[in-house]
């Protein structure tokens, strides 16, 4: 048996949109080990792996899996080969069990009808062998994130794969559940299984992986081994100079109260109470990190302050004017601005080019106009001001935002929000998968506001980026503020991470401090 | 700079080349089914081909015969410029005209005036029948190409109750109205022809409409709403507003199309069903990719090939229902995103290599 369990050689993909996802990238996979994959987002990672598992045409290339070349075959085949991924995002039916999930497509049979007695008990016997502890008759839709997974790592098993990609998987985990799933994956190469781990965290990636290949700008840059590696190393390999993933700041000096958030509480479409009588304030000069598990009403939160839900309940206090029953257009001529979660469905309006995006909550202004007509010629100029102010990476203004890379989008949203002056920045993952420049960028004009004399309200799934930058840190939990933290120096990662799991509350008094 | 201003011509180069392929397929597929149902095809091809231009009559046709196509036209730009499928300008269309005859029957106003006001309440009644869609969308979440697919018949017939109950001329042996005033129809330009001054007012409408969607931030705001309505909401605007307002418009210029057309061309309200131009708005708005620049040409084109068939079904053995073929494929042709898709991906790869390069 060769020693590679897989090869990909020289792969190149051009997406419709003219992005070169990936150029010449090879990628060799050792039998039995752990084999980070890493990069920036926008590196072209997944991408690769999309083309490995037949979800995207490569434009040129080879495959090789176990010696079989893997060309043209469909994603079924692909997993019939012992190729299997556990997603990002899960591809889990909410609705039905634990067992039935997993058998969804490869049913056990007893005569017409499914056998659910073996499939239970083929799950059961997985969720064991493997230290996995799910219970198979369970309903997908009330079990935790962390579980959520691993009924993911299930189906891959039961699938018999020998080579398993897990695309960030400790995306959506709390430190103590990234520490359990690195057991199982340690479990899971004992038996034999090679392991794919897309991550850009540095440290995680030094602790379980064998081998490390970097991806960069689509390109590849080398592959090493992890034990050698130093995380300065990694991290210059990752982004091709040295970065401090650090923020210098000055101390923070707190103005008066800009925002009051007063018993506010949210029932979502589905009747399930999001946001549960939370209470805080903002005040000019403070950067409020919110922290989270991503799904504990974070997201609400932002959302209902901007304007975007109706029926809340509670008071948003801003300037005194209760911005619950203003419109967001009204909002925003108060002065506040917000940076969406999702930049493809919210932050951009993508098949338009990047000046219609820029001019989006103005367009009403009397500065981009002549005698009442919109005048191109000024919209011109501010569009192409912006993009040299905010070194938006493009052709000119006119190209299709759809055509830009995550990073250069989310300055698009970024230049804008900014760009009109705001005396409150919602900033709702403001640096969700984008390279680390443009992330050090939104970071340094982030602080930059504070300076000003600007209230930040930044709500983030990455516990980095809520300690680097913020000021004062509130947790949140099943809804409810779990914990607030004035100084945000007093707490460490790890007890947030006790705070967001729910296993550690404060009082209602003391959060509302 | 200027190289890369050369590359964006090129893409824009594949969409008009895919316009003509789109129909020079569906010409060649005409003449396929000429050669096999007539007996002397190359007559027929002659009189499809260039029949509308033997005769300054038959030419004038042909420009009589756009004045609806482009109100129609940019009506349905405005319809769907919001993202929705309002297929109401058919019905408001036809009220038009019925609003046009009731006013132009009661009022007794001196003729010029007369037609003034009637054309006005043509686009008020038009604009009614395509805000009601729109208005049940924004208020109760209703399917609007459900609702205005509808309307249509409800138009017709409560149009047709008017005629036929107030404004029927029993001497006639159709349900046709009273004669209008001569002296309120549209002046005619050309003789031999019945090309008249309703066209400059479809001129004007071509031009303003032109001037709203790129000028103003109305017609700004209503394409934001119609490429990413979350957008569009979180940018600030008010959504339904925008929506409601659109298909006003696109109301409005469907009702005036079909008053503009009853005064132009005809002496009394003679329709007896839907007219069918409604639903040729939605393919002049496609074969102009939606601009309102490109309305007056794709007309030009359906008009001619649809006067060429008539000509070539009157002096031949050819039935001139086989225009609606020719329609149909030239809609699925221009329409097919996959013609030429290849080609224009080449161009995109080619395109990123280079741009690579200049990095």
């Amino acid at each position: 048996m060769e020693k590679e369990i897989l090869k990909m050689k020289q792969i190149t993909k051009i997406y419709g949109n003219g992005v070169i996802a990936n150029k010449d990238v090879s990628l060799t996979v050792n039998r039995g080990e752990i084999h980070a994959l890493m990069g920036e987002n926008g590196a072209g990672k997944s991408t690769l792996m999309k083309i490995l598992f037949g979800f995207e045409d490569k434009d040129s290339g080879e495959i090789l899996f176990d010696g079989q070349n893997l060309d043209g075959k469909k994603p079924a085949e692909i997993i019939e080969c012992g190729i299997g991924m556990v997603h990002q995002h899960f591809m889990l039916v909410e609705s039905l069990r634990v067992y039935e999930n997993v058998i969804l497509g490869m049913e056990p049979k007893k005569g017409l009808s499914t056998d659910k007695e073996a499939a239970i008990k083929m799950v059961k016997e997985l969720s064991e062998k493997y230290n996995l502890s799910v219970d198979p008759m369970a309903k997908v839709s009330d079990i935790s994130v962390g579980l959520k997974q691993k009924v993911e790592l299930i189906k891959v098993l039961a699938r018999n794969a020998r080579l398993l990609i897990l695309d960030e998987p400790t995306a959506v985990l709390t430190p103590q559940e990234t520490e359990e799933l690195f057991e199982q994956l340690l479990l899971l190469k004992k038996n034999g299984h090679t392991i794919i781990f897309i991550s850009h965290k540095i440290k995680e990636v030094k602790q379980i992986c064998d081998r490390i290949t970097v991806l960069r700008r689509g390109r590849l840059v080398g592959t090493m081994d992890a034990a050698n590696a130093t995380e300065e190393e990694i991290s210059k390999f990752m982004v091709g100079r040295d970065v401090v993933l650090k923020m210098d700041k000055k101390p923070a000096a707190f103005g008066e109260t800009l925002l009051k958030v007063e018993n506010l509480s949210f029932e979502n479409k589905d009747k399930k109470k999001v946001l549960n009588n939370v209470n805080f304030e903002v005040k000019r000069g403070q950067i409020l990190g919110i922290a989270g598990v991503e799904g504990n009403g974070q997201n609400e939160l932002a959302e209902c302050i901007f304007g975007f839900h109706k029926g809340v309940e509670g008071k948003v206090l801003f300037e005194g004017k209760n911005l619950l029953e203003e419109s967001i257009r009204q909002i925003r001529e108060n002065g506040v601005s917000y940076i969406p979660e999702d930049r493809l469905s919210t932050g951009v309006a993508t098949k338009v080019s990047i000046w219609e995006n820029l001019v989006s909550d103005r367009i009403d202004s009397k500065l981009l106009r002549v005698k009442r007509l919109l005048s191109q010629k000024k919209i011109q100029e501010m569009s192409q001001q912006l993009i040299k102010d905010y070194t938006i990476l493009c052709r000119n203004e006119n190209q299709e935002v759809g055509m830009l890379s995550g990073g250069n989008m989310q300055k698009v949203v970024v230049a804008r929000e900014f760009s009109a002056n705001p005396d409150l920045l919602i900033a709702n993952q403001p640096t969700r998968g984008i390279d680390v420049g443009a992330n050090e960028f939104i970071w340094k004009r982030i602080i930059e506001l504070r300076d000003q004399g600007k209230a930040i309200m930044l709500v983030s799934a990455d516990l980095n980026e809520v300690l680097e930058l913020s000021d004062s840190i509130m947790v949140m939990c099943d809804g409810e503020v779990a914990g607030y933290f004035e100084d945000s120096k007093e707490v460490s990662e790890y007890e947030l991470g006790l705070y967001m799991l729910g296993l550690k509350k404060q009082g209602q008094e003391v959060a509302a401090e | 700079m200027k190289a890369i201003a050369k590359k964006r011509s090129k893409l824009g180069l594949v969409e008009a080349l895919r316009t003509c392929v789109a129909v020079g397929v569906s010409l060649l597929l005409v003449c396929i089914v000429v050669f096999i149902i007539s007996a002397t095809p190359g007559a027929a091809l002659f009189d499809f081909l260039i029949g509308p231009l033997t005769s300054l009559r038959r030419f004038g046709n042909v420009i009589e015969a756009c004045v609806p196509l482009m109100f129609t036209g940019l009506s349905v730009i405005l319809l769907q410029r919001a993202g929705l499928f309002n297929l109401a300008m058919e019905g408001a269309f036809f009220i038009g005209s019925v609003a046009a005859t009731a006013f132009a029957l009661t009022l007794g106003l001196p003729d010029k005036l007369n037609l003034i006001v009637a054309l006005i309440m043509a686009s008020l009644a038009g604009a009614i029948v395509c805000g009601i869609p729109a208005l049940l969308k924004v208020k109760c979440n209703a399917n609007v190409l459900v609702t205005s697919l509808m309307l249509n018949y409800v138009c017709l017939y409560f149009g047709m109750w008017i005629i036929v109950d107030f404004f029927a001329d029993p001497g006639m042996s159709s349900n046709y109205s009273y004669a209008f005033p001569e002296g309120m129809l549209l002046t005619k330009l050309f003789p031999k022809t019945r090309i008249n001054t309703g066209i400059l007012i479809c001129a004007a409408c071509i031009f303003l409409v032109w001037l709203l969607l790129n000028k103003t931030s109305f017609g700004y705001k209503v394409t934001m709403v119609g490429k990413n309505e979350r957008m569009a909401r979180y940018s600030g605007m008010n959504i339904g507003q925008l929506i409601i307002g659109s298909s006003l418009i696109g109301g409005v210029l469907a009702g005036l199309g079909g008053g503009v057309d009853l005064f132009g061309m005809y002496p009394r309200f003679q329709y007896s069903g839907l007219p069918g131009y409604g639903w040729d708005g939605i393919l002049i708005a496609i074969v102009a990719r939606h601009k309102a620049q490109y309305v007056p040409f794709a007309a030009l084109f359906l008009a001619y090939l649809r006067i060429g068939a008539d000509i070539m079904s009157r002096n031949n053995d050819i039935p001139s229902e086989m225009i609606k073929i020719i329609q149909a494929i030239v809609i699925v042709l221009i329409s097919a995103q996959a013609i030429l898709s290849n080609y224009r991906r080449s161009i995109v790869v080619q395109e990123a290599k280079e741009y690579e390069q200049e990095v």
